[in-house]
């Protein structure tokens, strides 16, 4: 699986299980909301009408319990009537009397209590005729009814005492309390005549009416009740959903888990959750343990995490990433290039030594409701790949530096180009040769530097003239480290450690040449066999195809390669050039190496500082392609003399002494003053240039030097002329007999 | 192909331990490469044996004279052939340290090892071309070889 896959894998474990918990939650609120507004709607309700129908049904009963009071009145008035025409005693009638008016006192008292100082504890009886206005206006008449039979009935029942006086002279007959007593019974009696009826049809219209209240309350209780039942059976319902909804979600979210931790005991990559204060999740997947080889991830420090594994540098600098990364401004996307643990390299220590591997750390936010909540770390070990790909990478610069090379060889004569392998050997092991003799102070280790520096230059002029752009290139740079050294203002043997580093690149490129040169042999077998295995450098193969030597007519070696220099400098300068060369077949070989890198050197010379570009030729009336002839022949006992001369424009004398005035070599005075013969020789100094800047054939004042330090070690003799816009000569003449130890070194 | 501050790096530690314990700094010389055959060894030699990202091996070779004195410019007494191997296998580790301190986690570097040179070279483990860093440390001249791919 990819780091992507398994991030997003995770990322959409994660989103799945959040609406199981917002359902989960949801399911309980939803129900508390609706046990609320049931609660609310209907049973509260149901308890109002229930009080009421209390209320209601107390009234009703109290009314109709004193409905019968006027008539119990009624008949205690004609009983007490009855009783005082007769002498009978009337305390019995007078006690019914009081206790009704008492009751009917009680009920009218209980019915008409004053609404305004009413409050919730008034009796049951007021808040039920309360609520009807109509009961209200029947119980305000029943009262008014009350009070004129109240009238009637009170003096009766205000009587105490004795009715009858009882005498020996007269018997029993009426006192005067008894005649009042009779007198105000008949009155009453024909008052309750009166007033009882209206009175006991306003109780009976109170009782009708409280009755039908009793019976509407009772029909709204029930109708409430039945609406509770239907709601309780709702929430039943709706109980019974949510912990079925509840269940479902516990079970999903339990096979969510499942699978999460499926996913993670699986996935390779290293998974985990970084919170903003650095520390790792407690959940993340059980390849940490093998990626990071320890036990204890969770609650980590991220910090504690690295410390032990990635340098110091890449520790701070993967912090501060992470912090950058909580940084709401930066984008994501963005700073995902600047990640410094892409491709880290992080180290363990084994029983077997250190381990070494490469991981890959893909950061990604984690957000909740926009909010940034957490990081999440994706690990994955790269090892593999990046050793693959650090060796893909090698294999493709060797298989291009081998391209090149091979193309360059193919361009080349295999004759020249074994000369070039062998001579280039021996040059480079003379520059080894070099390096090794013992050396402590600054003057030797520049001597050193002049050594090395004419042969590479050597070595760099000859893979130039045969187009080998490799070894040019190379040899180019060599020189360039020796001229820095040369340049430095006190040496040591450590300053030379580059140009060791170069030598031994340099070996190898000459080896991997050869190895190459043998491989196109393998495609000739016909040439091998006259292939000269003592000419390669040492690890070298045979070069791929052998020349015979040149025959009459035919051109040698060294003029083929000297005219593939010709023509390569004359193009890059855009210059015209032919080249005149005699007797270069007839180089004895104990000249032949020194006289081929004499005449590259002067050659080089004369197209880069000599010949001039057509135009200016053809202005100064002269053709305009110029030639450079090199001539070399055997003077008998007088020696050998080689002459380089081109037809170009000559010396010039003035840029001479410029250059060695900006050098420090002379004063303005000295330099204006010396004529050319003392000047020339300057041209033959280490390091001396008439060329500001350096490039592949010319300005580090290294051609001319060797020339003398080659002639010098012959024994010879060099000599400089040029006329102005004509010509410029190099002559050499080298004794008849060399001697060989002096072409050692 | 080596790069120069890696090779530094052996040479600093070799630097490093004379500077300190002999209170004498050494002299490096021009470094060379040993193109044909086995480097040529002095009497003793630390190897210390490199895998990871490079493999081969670096040593430092030294004759018994140059250290004897260097014995006793440390103010030991016994000069004994244990004495010197213990020497020398202290200036392997040292080298062995400095690597392990600059190069870190890349290479694997083991503990050294003092051997005798078998006749008179040391036979590095590898096939590359090794570089010898001649040291003079007064009249005495010593080596560091690396040879590592």
């Amino acid at each position: 699986m990819s780091p992507g896959n398994g991030t997003a894998a995770a990322e959409r474990v994660l989103m799945k299980t959040s609406p199981l918990w917002s359902r989960e939650r949801r399911g309980p609120a939803a129900f508390g909301v609706a046990l609320v507004l049931f609660t609310v709607a209907v049973l509260w309700p149901a308890f109002e009408v229930a009080g009421r129908l209390d209320d209601t049904a107390t009234a009703l009963r109290l009314v109709s319990e004193q409905r019968r009071q006027a008539d119990v009145v009624a008949g205690a008035l004609a009983s007490v009537r009855d009783r005082l025409e007769s002498f009978g005693y009337v305390d019995e009638p007078l006690a019914e009397i009081r206790a009704s008016v008492r009751e009917l006192d009680g009920l009218v008292r209980a019915l008409t209590a004053n609404p305004a100082t009413a409050d919730a504890f008034a009796s049951s009886p007021v808040r039920a005729i309360r609520r009807s206005q109509a009961l209200r206006a029947d119980v305000e008449e029943l009262s008014t009814a009350w009070g004129a039979f109240r009238h009637a009935v009170v003096p009766i029942a205000a009587f105490s005492g004795v009715p009858y006086a009882d005498s020996e002279s007269a018997g029993v007959r009426l006192n005067d309390g008894g005649r009042l007593l009779a007198l105000e019974t008949r009155k009453a009696i024909a008052a309750v005549r009166k007033q009882g009826p209206p009175l006991i049809a306003l109780l009976g219209r109170v009782a009708t009416a409280l009755e039908a209240e009793s019976t509407r309350l009772s029909g709204y209780l029930r109708l409430l009740m039945l609406t509770a039942l239907g709601g309780a059976l709702a929430l039943g319902v709706g109980l019974a959903y949510v912990a079925f909804a509840r269940r479902r979600a516990t079970q999903l979210l339990a096979a969510a888990e499942r699978q999460t931790g499926d996913i993670l005991k699986t996935v390779r990559e290293g998974l985990f959750l970084l919170d903003a204060r650095g520390r790792i999740g407690t959940v993340h997947s059980a390849s940490m343990q093998r990626l990071f080889k320890r036990d204890l991830v969770a609650g980590l420090q991220f910090e504690e995490l690295l410390q032990p594994l990635v340098p110091e540098k890449t520790l701070h600098t993967a912090l501060r990433f992470v912090e950058v990364l909580w940084s709401e401004r930066t984008k994501e996307n963005l700073v995902k290039s600047i990640n410094p643990l892409q491709e880290v390299e992080v180290s363990f220590e084994t029983e077997n030594g250190q381990e070494s591997r490469w991981l890959e750390f893909d950061f990604h936010r984690v957000r909740h409701d926009g909010k940034l909540v957490n990081l999440l770390v994706a690990v994955q070990d790269v090892t593999q790949r990046v050793r693959l790909a650090g060796e893909i990478a090698l294999l493709r610069e060797r298989a291009q530096s081998q391209v090149d090379t091979l193309l360059g060889v193919l361009s080349v004569n295999p004759r020249q180009l074994r000369s070039f392998l062998s001579d280039s050997d021996a040059g480079l092991k003379m520059v080894n040769a070099r390096l090794r003799e013992p050396a402590r102070d600054d003057a030797a280790f520049r001597q050193k530097v002049d050594a090395i520096f004419r042969q590479i230059h050597s070595i760099k002029g000859e893979a130039a003239a045969l187009g080998l752009s490799s070894v040019q290139g190379r040899t180019h740079d060599f020189e360039g480290q020796l001229k820095e050294l040369r340049e430095a203002p006190a040496l040591s043997g450590g300053d030379f450690l580059p140009l060791t580093l170069k030598l031994d690149d340099l070996f190898t490129h000459l080896a991997s040449i050869g190895e190459l040169v043998a491989r196109l042999a393998q495609l000739q077998p016909a040439a091998v066999a006259a292939t000269d295995s003592r000419a390669m450098p040492a690890g070298a193969a045979p070069a791929a195809s052998v020349s015979s030597p040149p025959g009459p007519g035919q051109e040698d070696d060294l003029t083929g390669t000297l005219r593939q220099l010709l023509e390569r400098i004359a193009s890059a300068r855009g210059k015209s050039a032919r080249l005149v060369a005699t007797g270069l077949g007839d180089i004895p070989d104990v000249y032949r190496r020194a006289v081929k890198d004499i005449a590259v050197q002067a050659l080089r010379n004369s197209l880069v500082h000599g010949l001039e570009e057509p135009a200016a030729r053809a202005g100064s009336g002269k053709p305009g392609v110029g030639t450079v002839k090199i001539d070399f022949r055997d003077e008998g006992d007088s020696g050998f003399r080689l002459v380089v001369e081109d037809d170009g424009a000559g010396l010039n004398l003035s840029r001479i002494r410029e250059a060695a005035v900006e050098r420090g070599i002379l004063t303005a005075d000295a330099a204006a003053r010396i004529d050319s013969k003392q000047l020339l020789p300057l041209l033959f100094r280490a390091g001396f240039s008439t060329e500001q800047v350096a490039d592949g054939d010319s300005g580090r004042g290294v051609g001319m030097n060797l020339v003398a330090e080659l002639v010098r070690q012959l024994r010879g003799r060099v000599s400089l002329s040029s006329g102005e816009g004509r010509y410029t000569r190099l002559s050499i003449v080298l004794p008849a007999a060399a001697a060989p130890a002096a072409l050692a070194g | 192909m080596l790069t120069e501050s890696e090779i530094r790096t052996f040479i600093d530690g070799t630097v490093r331990y004379f500077a300190v314990s002999a209170g004498q700094a050494v002299e490096v010389g021009a470094p060379y490469l040993v193109t044909d055959g086995a480097p040529a060894a002095y009497d003793y030699l630390g190897v210390i044996t490199v895998s990871g990202r490079r493999k081969g091996a670096v040593c430092f070779t030294a004759p018994r004279s140059m250290l004897m004195v260097l014995l006793m410019r440390m103010h030991e007494t016994d000069t004994g052939d244990a004495n010197i191997r213990d020497l020398v296998g202290e200036v392997a580790n040292t080298i062995s340290g400095n690597a392990r301190r600059d190069f870190g986690r890349e290479f694997q570097i083991s503990a050294p090892s003092v051997v005798e040179p078998e006749g008179g070279k040391f036979w590095p483990p590898v096939e590359a071309r090794p570089f010898v860093i001649p040291l003079n440390w007064r009249s005495h001249s010593a080596k560091l070889i690396v040879c590592l791919e």
